[in-house]
């Protein structure tokens, strides 16, 4: 019955035809529903621009290699064991719900990072968008740019600390001027 | 200036850290890292939570970075806006660039605004089982579920959001000197920043339900004051009672394009798809009869009924050329 979609660009169609299954796949990944419909959600969320504007061949492949490098990334955060849940000392509150919280970004949050990103280092910042936007792990950032794995980490480690730093900045000068 | 609120590390513990974080995002450790990692927190108390604000820095960037490039190409609703012509500043391969989405299958739209305050009406309208999410210039987030009509007005001093009908799911935005309004025929909700669900068809002419917040019912032609409701708290009928948390995730469960229903009647399912689909459902005296419980995706209809044919029910589904769907059970007659 499940017709391919006729139109590439149609994303709902996407959506319906592979929203089952993907989510089974990913539970079998993360042996976790709820986390696995997290992870398609963000999975659909970043490839359906792409498939809206017909920049990808293969619209169901891309998404299955995006769901599964999220879903890695989910599985690499729980092995974290220094990330103890009653450690963290974060001024964000702790998302009520996941997947809302993840959606109410406010904008103003988004347009403080985009500001903060613009001012890295080009290279620190070519390594974060490949990390965070290709989803490439460091091996991967390493042979793309031709250069050493220990130096994409240190590039990466430099992104964070730097925008960690502009960040906390920005948030302290807001409170200020409140 | 003003010092620092967080306890400052020397710049090496920092470096440090942010040096973990980048590890253990995006490369393996191996036992003799770990050992190292272990070792390096064991050293004071304190890394233990430097890193972890790293680790969810470094989370929050993968959610929040794939959105940054989207928000620069999205229909600008205000012509001046100056925005648009901006090029790309940093991302040479354009892969990712465009609209944004929030609710997955529900095309995002994300309105700029211009940056002066000014009063603007905007009118959202969603179809058949279609939802949609909309943030207003103020940073409120709303939800609108299928069938759902309402019109947004922001000024200088409150924000009104006209719900004509349908239901909608809201983030307000925190902002004590403009109060925000959710008008239905049936009433109003007032609020300053919270997250609630509103509800205004024939089936629930005022349902207010409230995840976090607090807000104000006030139901037309009321004699009392406002009602006050919190967190987890529900308006219905004219009364409010606090729901269990299961209970508002079900009721939210529209925003993931999913209803949850416990032990209802077949019928009710079916009328549930129906609304969502605008289509004629029904089902025969004795499969409607049939109950059934659990989370449903309300945009796959075909996947629901193929369930239904497949389940240990002995139910039928028989479509027409139009679209209508029966479902009876295989031992009556079509």
């Amino acid at each position: 019955m499940a017709e391919p979609p006729t139109d590439p660009r149609d994303a709902s169609a996407l959506y319906r035809a592979t929203v089952a299954p993907l989510r089974r796949y990913l539970s079998r990944l993360l042996r976790d529903e709820r986390e696995a419909e997290d992870v398609a959600h963000d999975a659909f969320l970043r490839v359906l621009p792409v498939v809206e504007r017909a920049e990808a061949e293969k619209p169901a492949a891309l998404l299955y290699t995006t769901a599964r490098r999220l879903a890695i990334n989910h599985i690499k955060r729980r092995d974290h064991a220094p990330v103890a849940r009653d450690s963290f000392v974060l001024d964000a509150q702790p998302a009520a719900q996941p997947g809302v919280a993840q959606q109410v970004i406010a904008r103003q949050e988004l347009a403080r990072v985009e500001a903060a990103i613009a001012e890295l280092p080009e290279g620190c910042r070519a390594v974060l968008l490949l990390r965070k936007v290709e989803l490439l792990s460091h091996a991967e950032i390493a042979a793309r740019l031709g250069i050493a794995i220990s130096t994409v980490e240190k590039q990466h480690a430099r992104a964070l600390r730097l925008l960690r730093a502009r960040l906390a900045e920005v948030a302290e000068s807001e409170a200020t001027h409140d | 200036m003003t010092k620092p609120r967080h306890p400052a590390f020397d710049a090496a513990t920092e470096d440090q850290a942010a040096l973990w974080a980048a590890k253990l995002d995006g490369g393996s450790l191996s036992a003799s890292d770990r050992r190292a990692l272990e070792a390096w927190l064991a050293a004071a108390p304190s890394r233990r939570a430097l890193l972890s604000s790293y680790c969810q820095l470094s989370t929050d960037l993968e959610q929040q970075v794939p959105l940054l490039e989207g928000l620069k190409d999205l229909p600008v609703e205000d012509s001046s806006a100056p925005t648009s012509a901006r090029p790309s500043p940093w991302l040479s391969r354009p892969l990712w660039v465009g609209a944004a989405l929030t609710a997955a299958a529900a095309v995002a739209l994300v309105f700029w605004f211009a940056r002066v305050p000014r009063t603007e009406t905007l009118t959202f309208v969603t179809a058949d089982a279609q939802r949609q999410t909309v943030t207003l210039a103020d940073g409120s987030r709303l939800e609108l579920n299928a069938h759902t009509r309402l019109a947004a007005t922001l000024s200088t001093d409150a924000r009104r959001v006209r719900l004509e009908g349908g239901q909608a799911f809201f983030a307000v935005a925190r902002d004590a000197a403009r109060p925000f309004f959710v008008e239905t025929p049936a009433g109003t909700v007032r609020v300053t920043g919270t997250q609630f669900d509103v509800r205004a068809d024939e089936l629930a002419p005022l349902q207010v339900t409230v995840l976090e917040g607090r807000v104000e019912v006030s139901p037309t032609n009321a004699k009392h004051p406002p009602l006050a409701l919190g967190a987890g708290d529900q308006y219905a009928g004219g009364g409010v009672r606090a729901l269990a948390s299961p209970e508002v995730d079900s009721i939210l469960a529209w925003r993931e394009g999913e209803i949850v229903f416990k032990a209802a009647q077949l019928r009710e399912v079916l009328a549930a798809f129906a609304r969502h689909h605008g289509r004629a459902l029904t089902a025969t005296a004795a499969a409607g009869d049939q109950r059934f419980g659990g989370r449903f995706n309300l945009d796959d209809l075909e996947g629901f009924l193929h369930g239904l044919e497949n389940s240990d029910r002995g139910l039928a589904v028989q479509r027409d050329a139009r679209g209508n769907v029966q479902v009876r059970l295989r031992s009556e007659q079509p």
